[in-house]
């Protein structure tokens, strides 16, 4: 069976990406968050998991964003798992959101979503003008599937 | 027996233990609207939306079939991984219609078997770094295959016609066999879950016994596009009828955990949202 092999060179271990917080953008995000767990060598299925993930946590923080929004994302890495901050700002507050409000409807499915792909997440209300997510997962140890 | 009145949770235990057809067909029917609201997730995608609720209908009858309440997780999580692992891996196993270069085009399209190759080789899912060196791409190329092939699609009924419109379109208003195709339904409930024109299309072969010439000169298409076309409605049906066989138990979910916001770890599926989710209404 095949074991991973250390990697000569050294990963950052936070990584910041600041991007205007539009759907536009999400493939940036899933291509800078892919990448980072490309290098401490998520699986496959990881990825494709990290993937959906990224874009549900943007989505869901950008919701009802203003057009001059922009969403903050830090990554933070090491061998064994992935963790992603999202956090969007300004965004309109509706706090606490009633159980009508469109964002619990959009929120909820993410939540669905998010606990379907990732290991840990959170969707915070928004406070102070700025929404806040975060989503960690972690890598499955490479053993041989039984 | 429990009507639609009684909470899912008892009708799923109620079809676990009797198989009850029509029960079934509700509990899928209900649940449609998570299908639904899961394939709008992949709608900008380039595959048409009723494609997407056709695949993620297949999820779910998988998992309706296959959730055991015994094990008490909740459905709609277990619904939810099972419908997204359809769409994903309806996704990875289609063709293209992007604006995607060819060199990306060949390289995702190797991307597939080469995973399913080093996965059997090695027993896991294979790494990006494996699967560079395995095709003799950079990891980069790699990745940029895999987000490019977030925009591919399949052909479709409703792809444009030659003569403008969509082959949809063509399928026409009126079905004098509906009542037949009803029928059929109740024998075969997975047909239901196809798209009407779909179903129509079907139907003009298998009830109408149109041979795929005549269905062709009545759809002003070539032959080789109707045998596609049916190809893939049956395909859909074949993955449909044998979902119950596949016995996805939900204890074949994974059994990550995770943690709530106090650090508690918790079995995944019945892991409770943080505190300020806590005002998620429930599904079920």
């Amino acid at each position: 069976m095949a074991r991973h092999m250390p990697r000569a060179d050294p990963i950052p271990a936070q990584v910041l990406l600041v991007v205007p917080a539009r759907p536009e953008m999400w493939p940036v995000v899933r291509m800078t968050a892919t990448a980072l767990a490309s290098q401490v060598d998520f699986p496959f299925d990881g990825i494709e998991d990290l993937r959906l993930a990224v874009t549900e946590l943007c989505s869901s923080c950008a919701f009802d964003a203003g057009a001059e929004a922009t969403c903050e994302c830090r990554f933070e890495i090491s061998d064994s798992q992935f963790e992603m901050h999202c956090q969007v700002s300004p965004v309109i507050e509706t706090q606490p959101p009633s159980e009508d409000h469109p964002l619990m409807s959009v929120q909820d499915l993410s939540r669905q979503i998010l606990r379907a792909t990732v290991d840990e997440f959170e969707i915070r209300p928004a406070t102070d003008g700025m929404r806040y997510g975060h989503l960690l997962k972690e890598r499955a140890p490479s053993v041989a599937l039984q | 027996m429990p009507t639609r009145h009684a909470p899912v949770a008892e009708r799923l235990q109620l079809y676990a233990n009797t198989r009850d057809r029509e029960l079934r067909s509700e509990l899928i029917e209900e649940h449609l609207e998570l299908v639904e609201r899961l394939a709008r997730r992949f709608a900008d995608r380039g595959e048409p939306y009723d494609d997407l609720v056709q695949v993620g209908s297949i999820g779910l009858i998988k998992s309706v079939d296959g959730f055991d309440p015994d094990l008490g997780h909740e459905f709609t999580a277990y619904a939810t991984t099972t419908i997204l692992g359809e769409l994903k891996r309806h996704f990875r196993d289609r063709g293209w219609s992007i604006r995607a270069s060819r060199r990306v085009q060949e390289l995702y399209l190797e991307i597939g078997p080469t995973v399913e190759a080093l996965t059997h080789r090695y027993g896991r899912s294979p790494t990006i770094r494996e699967i560079a060196a395995e095709i003799g791409a950079t990891e980069d190329a790699v990745l940029e295959a895999m987000e490019a092939g977030y925009g591919y699609r399949s052909p479709s009924l409703d792809a444009p016609g030659p003569e403008g419109g969509t082959l949809g379109d063509r399928l026409g208003e009126q079905d004098p066999n509906l009542e037949l195709i009803d029928s059929r339904v109740t024998v075969m409930p997975e047909l239901a879950a196809l798209p009407e024109r779909e179903r129509r299309l079907i139907t003009m072969r298998f009830v109408e016994e149109l041979s795929q010439v005549e269905i062709a000169e009545r759809l002003g298409i070539s032959q080789m596009h109707v045998s596609r076309l049916l190809a893939r409605s049956l395909a859909t049906l074949h993955r449909l009828v044998e979902a119950p066989s596949d016995r996805v138990r939900s204890n074949g979910a994974r059994p990550a955990q995770k943690r709530t916001r106090s650090g508690q770890k918790q079995n995944r599926p019945e892991a409770q949202t943080p505190d300020n989710q806590s005002h998620s209404p429930r599904r079920d």
